[in-house]
Order: structure tokens, then sequence, then C-alpha cells
């Protein structure tokens, strides 16, 4: 793992994928020229079988990250410590080189709605959902990534904008961003909120992921959906979070319509060449004025 | 006793959820500001359909042959069902399904008894998928153990393996539902058939098993011993006959994957 020259601290995996079943034998087979992958974590949450078979011979060719989408950080009922178990269980068998979940809750009551429903941006919340992740890392051992959410509604109660809410989560629970571009697209035009105030007011030196991914337009309303290819408007919006960040570890999630590999490998080259032609202009603009 | 003071934040959640559960039953939407580019109840109805939609494909998914044998309308219709009586315990979708052949038996209707074996001989092919990879125990591990310590030896079978007893042409009808062509095979009812299923390796497989075979494995699968399964082959066949079919039946269990270790 490189650290960026732009961060010193910050790990840069280069430019990824997330691992779906469709594409196994064809990574097994063609070891295409991805940098990582990330994993959905509860998809090998299993005792044992194929998924854990393949996630671990994939995991001798490639660097990975873990993906969670279950850990219910926001939610008020009790941290869920089989899950806990079970997912510090697969860190030590997959050794990634982090390990994130959503700034979301997905159920109370004992219910789980398998969706990352999102938090009111209140103090009470803050302090609750910082918390809960700073007792999170105590037992994993290690810091770990936070994602923003895509949302469609927001609530009465909100005292504050996203974006402030998000960085007093981070700070206060000492934790790592995970920013998914996508959402801030989507959520900016569900909530009518200015994406690059939002990507601007993030501090750089705590993130270490980049998401991408598509959305589709549904009852005035964007939704992140995962099906499509990354739109025009998030292009840009990562362009702009290249030039802003510099390097981060960036991957395309791509979770329904899937298509061949080859289809997301053209894809990711799209994603490279926006990042590296930037970085290419810079250190040319950086000889020319030495 | 103290009552206990429910957070403003759960309050919310609490509201949040209901109304995803029940989107017929919503009272209220003033907790939703009507500043964003949607209405408060377009808003709500995002995580409400997305809920639902979310289910019933998990569903489609670990109950194909269903899907094919009830068709769209009427399996979708169980689905929704299913959701709102069984809304999720589980951190994993993998288990969601998992009560969908009580809840068939549940249901009226002529067919529940064939669909309830359906479902259950899909549900134990995903449980097998995934169970533990245990170590499996060889005939070399065998041939290892001297012939007069046989007899009180106690076997662990592998986490996959499950018995299922039908009283339907399940298994064909399952067949000819999950083919690329999918072919309708009438449920019929017959003498009660003993399948087997577990995972060779990482391959899930099932087969229909004989009576002696039925009982043997049952005797050590209770904690019964090698002596135990001879006396109980001696009640069907020749004494002389026993020790070798005995070992004959452990022989194809142990090169099947289906033992895990002995105790």
């Amino acid at each position: 793992m490189d650290t960026n020259e732009n961060n010193k601290n910050r790990p840069y995996l280069g430019y990824g994928l997330g691992l779906r079943k469709e594409h196994y034998d064809t990574v097994l087979a063609e070891r295409p020229a991805v940098d990582w992958f990330e994993i959905i974590s509860e998809n090998y949450m299993v005792d044992g079988g194929k998924p854990l078979d393949y996630l671990m011979r994939i995991r001798e060719h490639y660097p990975m990250v873990m993906h969670g989408v279950s850990m219910s950080i926001g939610s008020t009922e009790p941290l869920n410590f089989d899950y806990l178990k079970q997912l510090k269980a697969l860190i030590q068998r997959v050794e990634p080189a982090w390990f994130s979940d959503h700034l979301c809750w997905t159920g109370v009551d004992g219910v789980n709605l398998h969706d990352l429903m999102p938090l009111p941006y209140t103090e009470e919340a803050i302090q609750h959902v910082a918390d809960r992740i700073s007792r999170v890392q105590d037992y994993i051992g290690r810091q770990m990534l936070i994602e923003n959410v895509s949302s469609y509604v927001s609530y009465t109660d909100s005292q504050m904008s996203e974006w402030e809410f998000l960085n007093a989560v981070i700070e206060r629970a000492d934790c790592l961003l995970l920013l998914d571009i996508n959402n801030i697209y989507v959520s900016s035009y569900n909530h009518n909120f200015d994406p690059y105030t939002y990507l601007t007011a993030m501090p750089s030196e705590r993130v270490y992921q980049f998401h991408l991914a598509g959305h589709t337009h549904e009852d005035n309303l964007i939704i992140d959906t995962h099906d499509h290819p990354i739109a025009d408007p998030v292009f840009e919006l990562y362009a702009a979070a290249v030039k802003h960040f510099g390097r981060v570890s960036t991957m395309i999630e791509r979770d329904d319509n899937i298509p061949p590999l080859s289809e997301l490998l053209l894809e990711l080259e799209q994603v490279r060449h926006i990042a590296e032609d930037y970085f290419k202009d810079e250190s040319s603009h950086e000889i020319r004025t030495a | 006793m103290k009552a206990v003071m429910k957070s403003e934040l759960h309050n919310l959640q609490h509201t949040f959820q209901g109304c995803v559960l029940s989107p017929d039953d919503v009272n209220s939407t003033a907790w939703i500001s009507a500043s964003g580019r949607a209405a408060p109840e377009t808003q709500l109805s995002i995580y409400s359909y997305a809920y639902a939609a979310r289910l019933k494909e998990v569903l489609a998914n670990d109950y194909p042959a269903m899907l094919v044998a009830l068709g769209d309308e009427q399996f979708y219709q169980l689905a929704d069902n299913y959701i709102k009586f069984h809304p999720s315990h589980y951190f994993s979708l993998r288990d969601f399904g998992c009560d969908i052949p009580d809840f068939v038996l549940t249901q009226g209707g002529k067919n529940k008894h064939w669909l309830y074996e359906l479902s259950l001989f899909e549900w134990t092919l995903g449980e097998a998928f995934d169970a533990a990879d245990d170590n499996l125990f060889t005939e070399q591990d065998m041939s290892a153990i001297s012939p007069e310590l046989w007899s009180e030896l106690k076997f662990n079978f592998h986490s996959s393996v499950h018995r299922l007893d039908f009283e339907w042409n399940t298994v064909e009808m399952w067949q000819a539902l999950t083919r690329d062509d999918p072919i309708e095979v009438n449920a019929k009812h017959e003498s009660t058939g003993v399948w087997l299923i577990w995972r060779e390796q990482l391959i899930t497989r099932f087969r229909s098993m004989q009576t002696d075979e039925q009982f043997t494995l049952d005797i050590l699968r209770e904690g019964g011993d090698f002596n135990d399964i001879c006396e109980k082959l001696a009640e069907t066949m020749k004494v002389e006959d026993v020790p070798m079919h005995a070992a004959s039946l452990l022989k194809s269990w142990i090169t099947q994957g289906l033992i895990s270790s002995i105790k």
C-alpha cells in the first residue's frame, strides 16, 4: 500500500471495484488490472462454502477493504455484539486495508429494515453516533471509515447541514471518512444544496476512500440505485474531489443490473483517466514553474 | 417499575420505521421537512417501496422453484404477506426467508402441503451451501483405526448434512421448475421418500436414501456407535452379512464427505 504524495498519512490503494459473485470466475481466470477490491462484509459472514472459498482465493491476488451495511451505527438499539464479533473474525481472516460502514440506522425495536436510513442532523444524534463509533473502534481495535448515505427524506428536527453533521461526528469519534461522491450528488439534488460546498467542507486528512456509482431519476428525486454507469455530473464532482483532496483510493459500486467485468473495467479506466490526467497536468505545471 | 425515557432520536426512528412497515397506516408526516424537492409523502414512499421491493427480491432468489410453481402474482402475494407478518430480525438478508416453509403451512389453499415441502427443500439447499467448512474424515483416517475398536466408534457428521422426509414428488418438481426452460410437473402424493442433502467440498448435493441407510444414519447422528447400527441391521438381514454391509455404508458416507470426525 502506497502513501499519498499529497497527504503523507493517507494510505493509497489506487482504483478498485466492488467484488461481486457474478465476476468471481473471471477475476480468478483473468486476474484483471484492478488495483483492489471492496467486499460487502455481510456476504461473507457465513460459516463456510463457496462464498468464503472464492473470497480467500481472490484475496491471495488483490488487496481488499471491507464495507458493511448492517452495523446500524446510528440506531438507538444497543450495539449488536454478535454482529461485531463476526465482523471482527472476518477482519482477522481477510486482513483488509480498512473496514467501513454507513452513517445511518437500519432498524429499531428488534427489526432490521435492511436499508440505510438517514439520521436527523442534531446534537443528540452527533453525540449518540460518535459514542457508538468510538465503542466499535475500541472493540475491533482499529479506526473505521464512515460513509455518507444518499437520503430522500429530510427531518424537521435537523438543526444543521449534512456536512456540518458529518464533520462533527467524525471529529468527535476520531474516525475516518469514506466519501461517496454519488451520494453527495444524489442528496444535493434531492435536498437542494450545493454539492461542491459539501465536498470542500470535508476534512482532507480523514478522507481515505471515494465511492462512485450510478443512480436513477424517479418521482422528482434521484435514487441511489447502483444499477447504471456513473452519471456525468458525478464524474464532474469526482474531478473536483481529485483536485481538492489529491490521491484518494477510489472504487465503483455496482449492485444491480451487473454488466460483464470488462464493462466495469472500461468504466474504471474512465475514472483513472480523470484523476491521472489531473495529476499529470499538476506535475508538469510544477516542473514548468520550478 | 421505573419508566424508561425514550430519546427524541428513538421516537423519530420508531415513527419512521412504523411508516415504512405499514405505509397504509401513516397518521402524520409532520416530522418530515417540506423544504426538499419532493413532498413529504413522496420522500417517505421511497423508503417503504424500497423496503418491500428488496425483501421480495430476496425471497425470489431464495425460492426460485416456488416462484415458477406459483407464478409471479401468487408468489409476490405470498411474499407481501410474509413481509408483513415476519419483519426481519436478522442482520443479514441471508436469513430473512427462513420461516417461509412454516408460513406456507399457515396459508390456506389445497397446495400448501407440497409447497411446504418444496420451500423446505430450497431453504435446506441454501443451508448446505454455506454451512461450515468442517474437516473431513477420510478412508485413510479410518484405516488407521484398529478393527477391534470399530464397534464403539461414534461419528460427527458434516455441518451441511440434512435429512428431509417428503410425501410428495418434491425433488422431481424442483428439478423440473429450476431448469433453464422450466417445465410443469403435477404434484403427486407418494409414499414417504427420504432425502439426504449435504455439500461435498463446494458442491451442494442431494440423493434419496434406502431404508437401511436412513435408520443407520439416524442412529449415528443421534450418538449411537457402530455396534448399534450392526444390531439394528441384524433385524432385517442375515447376521453374517451385517458387518460387511455396515462397513460398506460407512465407507460410502466417508467417500461422499458426510463424516467430519470420530468421537
